[in-house]
């Protein structure tokens, strides 16, 4: 019997045509052109969020992108995606963005999260996100030690509340 | 580990201002100790009235608060001193030189010995200038991330663990998006090409101590 879960048996239980398209999970793209015997022929596509339209965009406004539209991590799938694909110019055009991005994002862990920055961190990918958090957490413990609300000795809030509640 | 996110990047503000005290500062004592004062961490000469001896922040803090000292100012954060140096920080790329820990040093004197600073509001105004306009410098130094390394002299300690989370973790991604990079320095390397291109407006030649800079090497994915 045939290994059941053999990439081979699967694909060929699909009774793919030479030349036909399927989507398949990325994982799986990996999978087999990793494969130790090299045996399934094939091109892989870039997906559409990689496409001449989005890079166009990227290279004109990149911050104006949404990219959890496009791919919730954008950045991360295109790390991925770089290392299956060889596209040098995908690359740049990622790098540039990124980076581009990049100072954006740390403009607005600065001003603190006013309204006005949920607009722009909502067009931020995951990454993006995990940078933005973190950028905040710093700034805004530097801020409170400016403003010297810490490192004093406090009623807890509990008890606070307590009194407040008259407890 | 299983340290809450805010204390794994590095240090805390406290822990930047604890750090801070052990710097030297000159008071004008108004007790005699007699003899020589043995701490654990070394010898302070002993203190005398009506001349200046150099003791650790802490201790002057304590004694200004005891009422048995005043602070001398120091010389950078006198006001024509602060005003030349944020002429110098709007003027020139790169960070004007101000002591390592002025950041702390500053917020707690203001705090605790304000009577001793003469005019301490426009002081403190001054450096909350300069303040802004060195975080907007620091903020130029992302454009110069993800290449080998981003050296930023003159950077106080306060100022580089506020960024540290956000570069080091930019720099980290950045690598990622360029496998080609790697691939290259497996076969021996187009380093000057990289190198070349590395111009930010955060570097500057070096004549600081060595504890200043920021550098965070290239981590290599091979």
């Amino acid at each position: 019997m045939e290994d059941y879960y053999g990439i081979d048996s699967i694909l060929s239980e699909d009774q793919l045509k030479a030349g036909s398209r399927i989507d398949i999970p990325f994982w799986m793209a990996r999978e087999i052109v990793d494969h130790p015997e090299g045996t399934v022929p094939m091109d892989i596509e870039t997906p559409e969020f990689f496409g001449p339209k989005v890079r166009n965009g990227l290279r004109a406004n990149a911050a104006m992108v949404d990219l959890p539209k496009l791919c919730p991590s954008f950045f991360r799938f295109g790390t991925h995606f770089l290392q299956l694909i060889d596209d040098p110019a995908l690359a740049r055009v990622l790098e540039e963005a990124f980076k581009s991005r990049l100072q954006m994002t740390m403009d607005h862990t600065q001003s603190g999260g006013t309204s006005n920055s949920t607009d722009y961190l909502n067009r931020l990918d995951e990454t993006e996100r995990e940078l933005y958090k973190a950028g905040l957490e710093s700034s805004a413990s530097v801020h409170q030690w400016n403003q010297q609300s810490f490192g004093r000795i406090r009623s807890a809030n509990e008890v606070i509340l307590k009194r407040k509640l008259g407890a | 580990m299983a340290l809450p996110r805010h204390l794994k990047n590095g240090l805390t503000p406290l822990e930047i201002e604890f750090l801070a005290e052990n710097e030297m500062i000159e008071i004008a004592a108004a007790i005699d100790t007699k003899r020589n004062l043995e701490l654990l961490g070394g010898e302070v000469a002993s203190l005398k009235p009506l001349q200046v001896n150099k003791v650790p922040l802490w201790m002057a803090i304590t004694l200004k608060k005891k009422q048995k000292c005043n602070i001398v100012v120091p010389q950078w954060m006198t006001i024509e001193s602060l005003q030349k140096s944020l002429k110098e920080e709007q003027e020139q790329d790169r960070f004007s030189a101000l002591p390592y820990h002025y950041m702390e040093t500053a917020q707690l004197l203001l705090e605790n010995a304000c009577d001793d600073i003469p005019s301490a509001d426009a002081v403190r105004t001054l450096l909350k200038d300069l303040r802004e306009a060195r975080q907007s410098k620091a903020r130029q130094g992302v454009a110069a991330l993800g290449l080998a390394y981003l050296q930023m002299d003159n950077i106080g300690l306060m100022e580089i663990n506020e960024i540290r989370p956000f570069f080091t973790k930019a720099f980290y991604e950045i690598q990622k998006l360029r496998p080609t990079v790697n691939a290259n320095e497996i076969y021996g390397g187009t380093q000057e090409a990289y190198g070349g291109r590395f111009n930010g407006s955060a570097s500057v030649g070096s004549s600081v101590p060595e504890t200043s800079r920021f550098n965070a090497s290239q981590s290599s994915r091979n």
